[in-house]
């Protein structure tokens, strides 16, 4: 019986090698450096259809590629080889002789001859034909998931904003129906209400937050505040809420924090307000702690962590895992026992990103869970003395020497601040629409307008620029608060440009109208004069001096005024042309405007303006930052714009 | 370091005192001068940069609405020449830099005082009277193969998204990868280069300009320089031996000579 023969030679001649080559299960190209083809084996000439005569020297690769492939080779292939030495699986459609494509996945690598130059470049060229059309297809589905879940937080950010606006009426409406002392089961029911209601509006916030954090659009805020307040006020809130699982709910500060911190204190509120309530959610009968430690300082800098830590239920490893995922919870039985929508966690650590920092987490099983994260924020001033403050309650006001205005659209919101009025004896006028307004102004005078910005037809803000224009003063200089469902930093600025006194989102928080009532009211009792009080000016870290404009002009009162009227009308160009800059980012209309204002800053002696000017070059195109700052800089022109013109009225 | 130079990833060598600044085209990042630059090291500042979205740029800077039009990678450029203080520079383009080149040179009028044009085309689809090279078609199937070359199968040209700043243990395999883009950013930029039509702005183009054409370059074929030959105001037509599109690195010593021949007139 015969052995099978096996064959462990090598070929012995390079003939033999180049038989195998040319026979190769795979294409095989050399390119010379200028891309001719020097030599392809069978199966490249067989796949193509062509004659070796047709091809060597005749040829180049990128002769084969469909003009598309070929834009590709040139520009994204041939730069890469010649940079890295070779760049592999790329795909190509090859043209046959016969007109028909072949897919194909193509291997290279240069040869290098003296000095280290490429001399050559080999091919290796595999059929891709299967799979090319499974890769398409994975491509097409994998740009669709992508294309909806975008989609998804889209309709989900204009859904809530939709949603808001009713519940804050049913919650309102309930409030209201509260001091009508609602006897027995109807108390209990207004309170059902009550709460659903806020419950609501919380998991939409949550919502909401989620798809502005998926969508990027959320910027922190910075401003200058105390921590060790901000903690005193939130167990205040919590520890009701602890004690009635039986969890003592304290906080520690580090002694060594001295200064107030300059950060999104927002933000900061809301990342601590989800952990307090995780904590507190999955805690029976222990304790929660807050620890704010300092770990480190600069002199500008402060570095804290923060922990939030419980004796809850606790997590395994997996567990903590899974959870900062959206729409994610530890385990299955989380939500038949707990409830919840398994987004808190994963805006906390969102949030967390755009302050910079992330959220960690230690925890064990039936022990407890700590989570916490580091930040580094801006030092503030030295905390000095803890002041309380006593916020005004509404039951003691009497406003029955103010007529109000409310301008809405929707009848739900006018009946709610109509009650309001009601319960402290103010006049109440409703109109339903800014035109509306204007009517009623023709022949009433109010001493407080309460406007919805978001109307169809005529705006809030419409509507606010129409009554500032009014001839006769008293009408035009009227308190005007803004009311509006959304929230955001443009819309702040736009208000004070069209006149606005203040801004209140929706839901309106009752307390806080109350404040800014016996705000603007007590100034209303001040205000007699014709000047617009509504300027604090508090955009001024300079104040500005008229000293060097008196002297170039030899104390000229004449030539003085003439020139601040003129500075006056340049400045609000400037802040128009800076708002437009908000909305396109353009350089060149930034740079021209902030240059326009180059004089009239140095005449006002505004020195620390022109440094923030030519610091915010530095910034250009930090879309963030760089938002930020121009938000800053036009509520300086517009202070001094209106500073100007108070030195006028003098 | 400044937030400019950071944005382009700005690289400045060199001992002379007036600035070269080099900008690279579509498909590629400052690593396409390693062969052409340092030749210029002893008489000029050599300024390398990274267009935003390309290469070592920062592309958290990239806003689309922005870089929609070539305009606003020319305003990038007149912005770091202000900041270096840099005066009558030397811009050499390749490809669609040469026409960010022309923009910049219309925007700012004397700031550039040589412009070199490697590769350009002031238009790149073919229209009635004039031959681009292109169709609209071409341009889509460009955009097919970047889509299945950047997201598919292919691993050696995917970009590398991930930053590796916070791991330094990561930073010798990715040495070698040169040219990296975000793909999204990429197929933008294909978008804008390709799409873009300065054939308009070409007579406003003041500075001196040296027009490099190659043999058999499909991107911008003989027929576009020599359009652009008629059409720019003041400038010099060399047409190289080198084909292809990229004569900087297939022909590093025919091109220097080139440039070197121009900035001597």
């Amino acid at each position: 019986m015969n052995k099978t023969h096996i064959d462990h030679s090598t070929p012995k001649t390079s003939d033999d090698w180049l038989k195998l080559l040319r026979d190769a299960p795979c294409g095989y190209l050399l390119l010379s450096s200028r891309g001719d083809i020097v030599y392809a084996n069978d199966t490249f000439l067989s796949w193509m259809q062509y004659e070796r005569s047709e091809i060597e020297d005749q040829k180049k690769f990128q002769d084969f590629l469909p003009i598309g492939h070929r834009l590709f080779y040139e520009t994204q292939h041939l730069m890469k080889l010649r940079l890295q030495g070779e760049v592999n699986e790329v795909n190509y459609s090859l043209r046959r002789k016969d007109g028909g494509l072949k897919e194909t996945l193509i291997n290279s690598k240069v040869v290098k001859g003296e000095l280290d130059k490429v001399s050559q470049i080999q091919l290796i060229i595999m059929p891709f034909s299967e799979r090319i059309t499974y890769e398409k297809e994975l491509l097409k589905a994998k740009k669709a998931s992508e294309e909806a879940a975008h989609s998804k937080s889209n309709f989900l950010a204009t859904m809530s904003h939709e949603i808001r606006t009713p519940i804050h009426a049913i919650i309102n409406a309930s409030k209201i129906l509260d001091h009508f002392e609602p006897q027995g089961e109807q108390k209990e029911l207004l309170d059902v209400i009550h709460s659903a209601g806020d419950h609501l509006l919380k998991l939409i916030n949550s919502v909401l937050d989620l798809s502005k954090l998926e969508a990027k659009v959320m910027a922190p805020v910075s401003k200058s505040f105390n921590m060790s307040d901000l903690l005193e006020q939130l167990v205040k809130i919590y520890r009701p809420l602890a004690k009635i699982n039986q969890v003592m709910l304290t906080s520690e500060i580090d002694p060594n924090l001295k200064t107030e911190l300059v950060s999104d204190e927002v933000k900061i509120n809301q990342i601590l307000t989800n952990l307090i309530g995780n904590a507190i959610k999955f805690t029976k009968n222990g304790t929660i702690t807050i620890f704010v430690k300092v770990q480190g300082e600069t002199s500008d800098q402060i570095h804290l962590r923060i922990e939030i830590r419980d004796t809850g239920i606790g997590m395994s490893e997996s567990e903590v895992q899974k959870v900062k995922d959206p729409f994610t919870q530890a385990n299955s039985e989380i939500y038949s026992l707990y409830g919840g929508s398994g987004l808190g966690l994963s805006i906390t650590n969102r949030l967390l990103e755009v302050l910079g920092s992330n959220l960690q987490i230690e925890s064990t099983k039936g022990q407890g869970s700590t989570f916490w994260f580091e930040l580094s924020v801006d030092k503030g001033h030295e905390i000095t003395v803890c002041q309380n403050e006593h916020s005004k309650t509404f039951s003691g006001m009497d406003l029955s020497h103010l007529r109000i205005l409310n301008v809405d659209d929707q009848p739900s919101n006018l009946l709610i601040i109509k009650h309001f009025c009601r319960m402290c004896n103010a006049n109440f006028y409703g109109a339903n629409s800014g035109e509306e307004a204007l009517d009623y102004l023709q022949t009433e005078d109010f001493d407080l307008i309460l406007m919805d910005i978001n109307m169809p037809g005529m705006s809030g803000f419409d509507a606010t620029q129409a009554i500032r224009t009014l001839d006769d003063p008293k009408k035009a200089q009227v308190p005007i608060i803004g009311f509006s469902a959304y929230e955001s930093q443009d819309i702040i600025v736009k208000a004070r440009q069209v006149g606005m006194n203040n801004v209140l989102s929706k839901p309106i928080a009752m307390s806080k109208l109350y404040e800014q009532i016996s705000l603007l009211t007590s100034e209303i009792n001040q205000v007699v004069q014709s000047v617009p009080q509504w300027t604090p000016f508090e955009n001024l870290t300079d104040v500005p001096s008229l000293s060097s404009l008196k002297s170039f002009f030899d104390n000229d009162k004449e030539a003085i005024s003439e020139y601040l009227t003129l500075a006056a009308r340049d400045l609000d160009d400037i802040i128009e042309d800076l708002e437009e800059v908000l909305e396109n980012n353009s350089i060149e209309i930034y740079k021209k405007a902030t240059h326009k204002s180059t004089t009239i800053l140095r005449f006002l002696e505004m020195n620390s303006i022109q440094s923030m000017i030519d610091e915010m070059k530095d910034l250009l195109y930090d879309s963030d930052d760089f938002h930020n700052e121009l938000i800053k800089l036009i509520a300086v022109y517009q202070d001094t714009a209106h500073w100007i013109r108070h030195q006028l009225s003098d | 370091m400044s937030t400019l130079l950071h944005k382009n990833n700005v690289k400045i060598t060199g001992n002379g005192d007036q600035a070269m600044i080099f900008v690279h085209g579509f498909g590629c990042d400052q690593n396409m001068w390693r062969f052409v630059a340092p030749s210029f090291e002893n008489d000029y500042k050599v300024v390398l940069l990274d267009l935003v979205g390309a290469g070592g740029s920062d592309a958290r800077y990239y806003n689309k609405q922005k870089y929609d039009t070539l305009t606003g990678h020319a305003q990038d450029i007149i912005d770091l020449c202000e900041f270096l203080n840099l005066n009558d520079i030397i811009f050499v383009g390749h490809s669609v830099s040469a026409m960010i080149g022309a923009l910049v040179d219309i925007h700012q009028p004397g700031l550039i005082e040589k412009l070199v044009m490697i590769g350009p085309s002031p238009c790149y689809i073919n229209d009635e009277n004039y031959h681009g090279g292109f169709d609209q078609k071409d341009i889509e199937e460009l955009l097919e193969a970047m889509d299945i070359n950047y997201l598919g199968w292919s691993s050696s040209l995917a970009p590398v998204i991930m930053g590796n700043a916070d791991k330094p243990e990561l930073g010798n395999e990715l040495k070698e990868s040169f040219c990296k883009t975000d793909p999204e950013i990429a197929q933008e930029f294909a978008k804008v280069t390709f799409l873009s039509d300065n054939r308009a702005d070409l007579h406003r183009i003041k500075a001196d300009c040296l027009i490099l054409q190659c043999q058999e370059d499909i991107i911008a074929p003989e027929t576009v320089g020599e359009y652009l030959k008629e059409k720019i105001p003041s400038n010099s037509y060399t047409v190289l031996d080198a084909t292809g599109h990229c004569p900087h690195m297939s022909a590093p010593e025919e091109t220097i000579a080139a440039i070197t021949d121009f900035l001597e007139l």
